[in-house]
């Protein structure tokens, strides 16, 4: 009886040794972060809310896309927005009209301004660096974990390699520990200054997907600008017809 | 005879030496003044020329023709490799520099501003413009592709230091979007809005790479011996670097408003030195008058003895033409005494702001032979030809009238 | 006694004086012509640089010359308008409203149905036409077509307006007189701003970096699609006198007091070229100088002269027993009124040439073309400095002049002087 009881002893104390240091894999873990919205291809529904000090606005919108190369945003509403499109193809842009039934080409030197005044940049929706390949990554030792972080929660330091080409010099990147969700993602300045934070929150099932819902991106140094984007309505990988990356789609104009 | 009058009209100009000598030093001076300015409006204008081409333009620049219009990547000069080969052996032209120019996007971690970028050639560039001076903070293009220099204004803008990071953001000829990292390594101060707020400068190889451009490159800029010469047009140097599709243009072209301001201050200076001019032959055709009609007792004399009329009043021609000498020879070795010193150290008027970089070299008075000698020559014979009226009038005189002398 | 004495010797010898005074008179008219021209050539580039684009005087948002902002913006600008107009000294205003965008048009041969790929960034502003030509001139700068003028865009967000391009817009463009434009840009609530161009127009300022930009469309137009109702970016506030401007500057900061303005002077907002024009300024200046040494260097001669052929008469004064100090006294007067004759004759002179010389201005011969005004002649000013500069200078010349060789004359003995031919 002894025995047993010590051999169990010994056996649950590995257990949780091994659970203790046992921390997901952690190129696991930044493919997850890089996946989470990606897929071959998507189509999904969403509110976006941009506030500055001057307005605040609430677009909704659909939007389709296909790899990094492709894609389509329609705006539904509100009435003055409502049937304008963006076609992305690669590094060429469009928007669709409705006022004037025009379609008309974004120049390059405009496509690294924000999107519709928000704070989301064009680079932004493109997406196409990855964590895993573009950044160097490492847990954060616990003694530089922020408080008020329980167990559940794993921080992680992505600092872009030399050949990425983005203006922050690390961000630090807060996810849940049962199922990688993150949490917040936030981005530091090369003197270690935050310049913006972006978090995560309603977690739902969509599409086959656990998602955050709601991604809130906040500048740190701009009092009064948030852009909050909130996902009603998500599919991934069912096939996107190829007619839809295209002008005629751009120029047909209607909210379908 | 002729000799004779010769002789006689100069011991008079010297038997009343007093008022030779004060004569000659008034009108000397006027004249000594008049080629001063001359020499000081070169000077000046010279100093606004260097001014607008020594920062940044150059004298002279070589686009491929439809460039500084549209300002389109792919409107890369043609042949480089011969131009700038001809360049080289071209012995008017100092230095030169090539510049790749692309409108482009520079974010830095809190700010997004459309900027210029400009490829710089870290080699030739010292050469011809003013950046290397113009570095506040940091250092000068040393070759690493992670160097960029800023505007102060721009610095300002993107709330950046030195070593931050900066991306920018163009659209390469394969019309592809294209971005590329950057640590600020400078910072200049040029005094020029365009320069310091909108213009973001790196190495040239690394544009060149950012923006696909091979070896291609936008602009050469180019530094003569002398920036009046982009002014003739009738320098070979024109056709040579205007074939092949492309063309070569100096800063009068380049800066129309400036050249026309040039124009402008030029015109003023004109009208300034007519007027002293005005004075000076005012001066010293008042002090004939005033010599021969206080000398009235004598020339009566003169004819009382029999002297002809046409003698005197030739006699007094010669008085005139000497005295115009006389101070014309006064006049020249003065100013041309004063140009020579001042043209060596310089006139320093304090800091010049001037359309860019704060100016505190000093002005260099200049004076053009082409132009000055028509001071002295025109000096001589207007006083010459003003002799005549007081020789008429003293040639006329009745001597008894005039032997009746009053104080 | 002394005074009679000096006014009649002055008259006395007719010759002496006239050739005396002439050098006085024509050294204050050349000096007097010297400065006027200095002012009014600078004051010509001046105005015409200003009259052009910016007005010499220009009232933003506070803080707008540091931070243009769309949001930043002049409200209830009629109102302020009147109220600038009230101020005397102001000629006209101009409001403007100032955006960025996109400006796309379509590729020539495409039709109807095609996409506006033409596109390019550009600087819109936005101006009252009437108002605008009226403070500028700006119709004079167009090239071809004609200033943007109402049209149903003024108050139909739907409605197509009027758009004038800058040549070398024109030119990256591709687009001219006639054709359709479409503008993509983001109002002031934040909405979308679109709208379709018909291309009335294109201009030039002359500087092709600012034409490579540029575009305007009409207020009301900009009004309604940037959600700017009643508010404008700049009111430009014209002048004639440029001498004036720093005074309507205070008086119309303090007149807008409290309303969050700025009001500012084309030397702070145009501070480049400002600089520029102090630049030549120094140089005309030291020219000046030159010329009035010059001038008075001539009065020099002439009274020195005057006095040192006068010392017979001196001597026979002395042997009369005038004391040495009366001949001093009388002399310095004597050339004192001369001095005040020259400066009255030369003053009646000078208003005449410079008056001529402000209204006809010299005619070049060769236009010269400055930030897109064509200077056709440059023209004199009449001011305070034209008299009171060139009187000095004869006044101070010809008294302190006059009295060394006076002091001379009046001590050397009566029976040297007497003693020459």
């Amino acid at each position: 009886m002894k025995t047993f009881a010590i051999a169990t002893a010994v056996l649950l104390m590995a257990g949780s040794l091994s659970a203790s240091e046992g921390r997901p894999d952690i190129d696991e873990l930044v493919r997850h972060l890089d996946q989470l919205y990606r897929s071959e291809d998507s189509y999904s529904e969403m509110t976006m809310e941009i506030t500055t000090p001057n307005w605040s606005r609430t677009l909704t919108m659909k939007a389709w896309s296909r790899g990094t190369e492709n894609t389509f945003i329609r705006i539904l509403s509100p009435a003055r927005e409502a049937g304008m499109a963006t076609l992305r193809i690669g590094d060429q842009m469009w928007n669709y009209l409705p006022n004037t039934s025009s379609t008309v080409r974004v120049p390059p030197s405009m496509m690294s301004g924000s999107w519709m005044g928000s704070d989301i940049t064009n680079n932004d929706i493109v997406r196409e660096i990855t964590y895993e390949e573009d950044y160097e990554y490492s847990y954060l030792p616990d003694s530089a974990a922020p408080e008020g972080s329980g167990d559940d929660v794993l921080y992680v330091e992505l600092v872009p390699k030399r050949s990425t080409a983005v203006v922050w010099s690390s961000i630090v990147c807060a996810v849940r520990a049962e199922d990688l969700i993150p949490l917040w993602e936030k981005y530091y300045d090369s003197d270690g200054d935050l310049i913006r934070t972006i978090g995560f929150s309603g977690v739902e099932e969509m599409g086959g997907r656990t998602i955050p819902t709601l991604m809130e991106v906040v500048p740190a140094d701009e009092e009064g600008n948030r852009t909050t984007i909130e996902w009603t309505y998500a599919e991934f990988d069912q096939g996107v017809d190829e007619e839809i990356f295209t002008l005629r789609n751009l120029q047909r104009g209607d909210t379908d | 005879m002729f000799l004779r009058m010769l002789k006689f009209s100069w011991r008079n100009v010297w038997r009343n030496a007093r008022r030779t000598v004060i004569t000659g030093l008034a009108v000397g001076f006027g004249l000594a003044s008049l080629l001063f300015t001359e020499g000081l409006m070169q000077g000046m204008t010279d100093h606004m020329v260097d001014a607008t081409t020594d920062p940044w333009m150059g004298d002279v620049q070589i686009h491929r023709e439809g460039f500084l219009d549209t300002r389109q990547l792919e409107l890369t000069v043609n042949r480089p490799g011969e131009v700038m080969d001809s360049l080289s052996g071209d012995s008017l032209v100092q230095a030169f520099t090539p510049r790749i120019l692309s409108p482009a996007s520079l974010s830095s971690a809190r700010e997004l501003k459309p900027v210029t970028l400009i490829g710089v050639d870290g080699r030739s560039d010292p050469g011809v413009t003013m950046l290397r001076a113009a570095i506040d903070t940091g250092s000068y293009l040393s070759g690493d592709s992670m160097e960029i220099i800023l505007g102060h204004r721009l610095a300002e803008d993107l709330e950046v230091e030195l070593g931050d990071v900066l991306v920018i953001t163009a659209a390469g000829t394969d019309s592809g979007l294209a971005s590329s990292m950057f640590l600020l390594s400078g910072i200049c101060n040029f005094g020029s809005e365009q320069l310091d707020r909108y213009s973001a400068f790196v190495n040239i190889r690394t544009a060149g790479d950012l923006l696909d451009l091979g070896d291609g490159f936008h602009e050469i800029a180019m530094v003569l011996p002398d920036p009046e010469l982009a002014r003739d047009t009738s320098l070979s140097l024109w056709d040579r670097y205007s074939a092949h599709g492309n063309s070569a243009l100096g800063w009068t072209d380049l800066s129309p408003q400036i050249s026309s301001m040039l124009d402008l201050v030029n015109i003023s200076m004109l009208i300034m030195s007519a007027i002293l001019f005005g004075l000076v032959i005012f001066g010293i055709v008042n002090s004939l008058f005033m010599s021969v009609y206080e000398r009235m007792f004598e020339l009566g004399i003169m004819k009382a003895v029999g002297t002809r009329p046409g003698t005197i009043g030739a006699m007094v021609v010669m008085e005139a033409f000497w005295l115009g000498l006389i101070s014309t020879v006064i006049g020249l070795v003065l100013g041309i005494l004063l140009i020579w010193i001042t043209s060596g150290t310089g006139i320093s008027f304090g800091e010049i702001e001037f359309s860019g970089i704060t100016f505190s070299r000093p002005i260099y008075p200049d004076i053009d032979p082409g132009r000055a000698w028509m001071y002295p020559v025109f000096t001589i014979l207007l006083v010459g030809l003003a002799g005549i009226f007081p020789g008429i009038h003293a040639a006329r005189q009745n001597p008894a009238e005039s032997m009746r002398r009053s104080l | 006694m002394l005074a009679k004495l000096a006014w009649r010797n002055v008259f006395r010898q007719k010759r002496r004086t006239v050739l005396t005074m002439l050098t006085m008179t024509g050294g204050f008219v050349l000096s007097s012509a010297a400065i006027g021209w200095m002012e009014g050539s600078y004051g010509s580039i001046i105005m015409f640089f200003t009259n052009s684009r910016t007005g010499q005087i220009q009232v933003h948002g506070s803080g707008y010359l540091d931070d243009p902002s769309i949001y930043n913006t002049v409200d209830d600008y009629m109102e302020i308008g009147s109220m600038i107009d009230s101020v005397p000294g102001v000629r006209t205003w101009a409001p403007r409203v100032y955006a960025g965008g996109l400006l796309a048009v379509r590729p020539r041969g495409s039709g109807p149905g095609g996409i506006f790929s033409n596109s390019a960034a550009a600087s819109i502003t936005a101006i009252d036409p009437f108002m605008e030509d009226r403070a500028t001139e700006f119709s004079s700068q167009m090239e071809e077509g004609e200033l943007p003028s109402s049209s149903a865009a003024d108050s139909s967000y739907s409605a197509v307006g009027n758009i004038v391009l800058g040549r070398e817009l024109a030119t990256v463009l591709d687009a001219s007189v006639g054709d359709s434009l479409v503008m993509l840009s983001q109002a002031a609530d934040g909405g979308s701003a679109d709208r379709k161009y018909l291309v009335t127009g294109i201009y030039s300022s002359g500087n092709p970096d600012l034409d490579r930009n540029s575009c305007y469309i009409t207020l009301n137009d900009a009004q309604l699609l940037f959600a700017l109702r009643g508010r404008v970016h700049e009111i430009a506030v014209m002048t004639d006198d440029l001498g004036d401007v720093d005074r309507l500057t205070r008086e119309i900061a303090a007149l807008l007091e409290g309303r969050d303005l700025g009001v500012d002077s084309w030397k702070t907002f145009a501070r480049e070229f400002y600089n520029g024009m102090k630049a030549d300024e120094t140089q005309l200046k030291i020219t000046i100088f030159i010329i009035v040494l010059v001038a008075a260097m001539g009065v020099l001669n002439t009274i020195l002269m005057m006095v040192l052929e006068r010392r017979r008469e001196f001597g026979v004064m002395k042997a009369l027993g005038t004391r040495p100090g009366f001949i001093v006294r009388m002399v310095v007067l004597e050339a004192n009124i001369m001095g005040v004759i020259s400066i009255i004759a030369g003053s009646v002179i000078s208003t005449g040439l410079l008056l001529y010389l402000s209204s006809h201005g010299l005619v070049l011969d060769q236009p010269i073309n400055y930030g897109g005004t064509v200077f056709r002649e440059m023209v004199a000013t009449v001011n305070a400095a034209c008299y009171w500069v060139p009187a000095l200078c004869v006044v101070l010349t010809a008294s302190t002049v006059s009295i060394p060789p006076a002091l001379k004359a009046a001590h050397t003995s009566a029976a040297k002087t007497l003693r020459t031919v």
